[in-house]
């Protein structure tokens, strides 16, 4: 705290190139232990198809298959975009509020206790099987993780920080958009990531109980009626494929939105620009 | 020298303790106060008060022959903890004394450039405040409240958290910029040395209930540097300041 010489963290940054690098190689070498394992014992087709016999499958049945990846992308981004929103929402109006904080915590933590394909049944009911249950399902899902991180990130602002902002004549507003909001980049980050894998599971199972189009649930339902395991693993496939995108995506954009956690210095854009003066700035120590 | 700030007659009670007694002090433009004193002797509450962010429960608080009590945003205020946002670079940090009431203009952004030029942040403008050190970031902080630009500066252990050494370069630093920027200070500290090292009149405080127990002018030549710290007259101000807050050779 107290060494008079900054510390860099440059070591962190210079292996940005790099970071790319591990994650294809796991994901190489955990194709390569399936298809290690499916030789190794001799596993038949029906049961677990190779990696091979899984992308040519995916290669002769493209046209649909690209068709339910993009069919349930769809609710999927939307789904998740809602369940944010909603999330943060909540978050910042429980945080100010301490009488709403107490009426609707219980009411959250219910929504998530309750099995979400009970729930799916009943939005069946309610709204048919359009997109609009699915999305209800997905946004669910997503929601909490969000809301409860967020929530976090607002109560964690340092109450002497707002002190001082109040005694430097700050209104609310002010405090809420300089102090408040920016303090739940971190948390609220780490929520979207997670919500980015359980938004594929909650797309499935949205598929699953509220569908009548063709998605990559439902897809993957009928192939697996069908006892065709192929097809099955290529959809399989392609929801793990959705899942890392979407993860990979949230991940570029908190690298963006929350440079100070890998850079000692701000972005270029935001960096002084500085008039050139006569005195050093070393001269004063 | 003209009256910049006047505590009238303020004291605080909560739930019938007296946390702060009847106080009275009377600060003029430009005057360095250091206020000194054990934890409870209500120098947190005489800040606040202050401040405008608590309200006396009786008398005033007036700077420049304005009623301020109970109003903030009248005086600039630190402390020990820098509070530095961790997503803003220190020239963005020293802005927020600006950009939490108004919109910041071009002006301002030259004059936070060239402050921190001047006061040693130069080449630390566009960093994150945790890719600098405690001293640095103190400064940031110092700066953020000049930014604000009120004539009175609140400074509520600024330098509490820091190193000796550190804290020793961080008081010369201080005496500098505020030698070249001419505000009234107000300056809260534990530390005794620092306290008659600092001002030109030091304000001694003592416990149950808060109160002002003496307020002693330091009669010492300024621009003042570490060599004074073993000056005869340095240590009798030192003596005397430490006797009146344990009591003089009771042991």
């Amino acid at each position: 705290m107290s060494n008079e010489k900054p510390k860099t963290i440059s070591s962190i940054s210079d292996s940005n190139s790099s970071s790319i690098f591990y994650p294809i190689i796991s994901i190489i070498g955990l194709i390569f232990l399936w298809w290690a394992v499916v030789e190794a014992f001799d596993i038949p087709e029906y049961v677990l198809p190779g990696p091979f016999a899984t992308f040519h499958e995916i290669i002769l049945d493209w046209p649909e298959l690209w068709h339910g990846f993009t069919s349930t992308g769809q609710e999927f981004v939307y789904g998740f975009i809602i369940g944010s929103l909603v999330g943060f929402v909540l978050a910042v109006i429980m945080a100010n509020s301490k009488l709403l904080n107490k009426i609707l915590y219980p009411i959250m933590i219910v929504s998530q206790a309750i099995p979400v394909i009970a729930i799916g049944a009943a939005l069946v009911i309610w709204l048919g099987f359009g997109l609009a249950p699915k999305l209800v399902i997905i946004a669910l899902i997503v929601f909490f993780p969000v809301l409860i991180n967020v929530l976090d990130g607002l109560q964690s602002v340092d109450v002497d920080m707002l002190n001082l902002s109040k005694a430097m004549g700050a209104n609310r507003w002010r405090i809420f958009l300089t102090v408040q909001l920016p303090a739940t980049y971190v948390p609220l980050f780490s929520a979207l990531k997670m919500s980015a894998t359980f938004s594929v599971t909650g797309a499935v199972l949205a598929e699953q109980t509220a569908s009548s189009q063709a998605g990559l649930g439902q897809y993957m339902m009928a192939q697996a009626s069908r006892l065709n395991t192929k097809g099955t693993f290529a959809a399989i496939i392609l929801f793990a494929i959705m899942g890392l995108l979407a993860f990979s995506l949230v991940s570029v954009w908190e690298r963006l939105a929350t440079p100070w956690k890998q850079h000692s210095k701000v972005p270029f854009y935001r960096q002084a620009r500085i008039a050139h003066r006569d005195i050093p700035s070393s001269q004063v120590k | 020298m003209t009256e910049k700030l006047l505590i009238d007659n303020v004291s605080k009670t909560f739930n019938g303790k007296i946390s702060l007694d009847t106080t009275s002090l009377s600060v003029s433009d430009g005057e360095l106060i250091t206020i000194v004193g054990p934890s409870g002797c209500g120098k947190s509450t005489l800040f606040n008060i202050i401040s405008g962010v608590l309200q006396p429960t009786e008398g005033n608080v007036i700077i420049n022959d304005k009623d301020v009590t109970n109003v903030p945003g009248n005086v600039g205020y630190m402390m020990q903890k820098d509070l530095l946002l961790p997503w803003k670079s220190t020239l963005e940090n020293i802005l927020t004394g600006v950009s939490l009431t108004r919109k910041p203009t071009k002006e301002d952004l030259e004059l936070a450039i060239s402050m921190a030029q001047e006061y040693g942040l130069g080449d630390y403008l566009d960093n994150f405040p945790h890719s600098m050190s405690g001293g640095m970031r103190q400064r940031a902080a110092f700066l953020r409240t000049l930014m604000f630009d009120r004539d009175v500066l609140l400074l509520d252990e600024p330098f509490g958290a820091l190193d000796s050494q550190t804290r020793l370069s961080m008081q010369e630093w201080l005496l500098k910029v505020w030698a070249e920027q001419r505000r009234t200070v107000l300056f809260v500290t534990h530390d005794v040395e620092e306290a008659v090292f600092l001002a030109d009149r030091v304000v001694v405080m003592t416990p149950r209930p808060g109160r002002i127990e003496k307020i002693i002018d330091i009669d010492l030549p300024r621009p003042r540097t570490r060599t004074i710290l073993t000056d005869q007259k340095f240590v009798e101000y030192k003596r005397m300041i430490l006797n009146l807050i344990y009591g003089g050779g009771k042991e």
